[in-house]
């Protein structure tokens, strides 16, 4: 992502948007974690704590939405500089639900049943992609053959 | 009169920052449900919105 932003985001060729899609059947601590980055985003941190939260399942700090997750996703608010009691009344009300359900009814509506998935343009990608993928396409779609 | 005049334009601007009214103010507001996709600015998206190419990524966080 770092190189797509560089090349093409920062020259005001691409614009990239994230959409939830938490696997519930199989991660069962990924709607808490859309929650926490949705609750983020009102506080204008939204890259960095999904940043945070990736970084955070990588290293196995928090697993399943217990209580104990959410106190870690507390933590990391704090790390990423948002109010904390903001962000913890969000999460604790499931504020973005709603959104998160939105994400999720899009998702299947266009045939996505697993992560990552793309729609760049309209045209569906599915799987973790290396950065020159994503440049053909782009480039195709910026200057068609 | 039109000496107290900045003094009245001052204390105006004032409270319609207090009221979240002034140009520049803050969109963002405790408890509000508003969809994050259908806010502007929308704070999931990096880059123009005008952007030719757009990439929506769907992502699950585990």
């Amino acid at each position: 992502m770092p190189q797509l932003v560089k090349n093409y985001v920062d020259t005001g060729k691409l614009s990239i948007e994230i959409h939830d899609f938490p696997l519930t059947q199989i991660h069962t601590g990924a709607l808490m974690a859309a929650q926490a980055a949705d609750c983020s985003a009102e506080q204008g941190q939204f890259f960095l704590m999904r940043k945070t939260l990736f970084d955070g399942a990588v290293n196995k700090e928090w697993h399943d939405g217990s209580l104990d997750d959410l106190t870690t996703f507390g933590n990391y608010a704090t790390s990423v500089g948002i109010n904390r009691a903001q962000f913890d009344s969000c999460v604790t009300t499931n504020r973005h639900l709603a959104q998160i359900k939105a994400d999720m009814a899009l998702a299947q509506q266009l045939g996505i049943n697993s992560t990552p998935a793309f729609i760049i343009n309209g045209r569906l990608l599915m799987g973790a992609q290396p950065y020159t993928e994503f440049a053909k396409i782009i480039d195709t779609m910026i200057s068609p053959p | 009169m039109q000496r107290f005049l900045p003094f009245w334009l001052g204390l105006l601007l004032l409270s319609l920052v207090a009221c979240g009214f002034a140009p520049g103010s803050t969109t963002t507001t405790p408890n509000d449900t508003t969809l994050l996709s259908a806010r502007v600015p929308n704070p999931r998206l990096i880059g123009e919105a005008n952007a030719p190419v757009k990439i929506i990524e769907f992502s699950d966080y585990q």
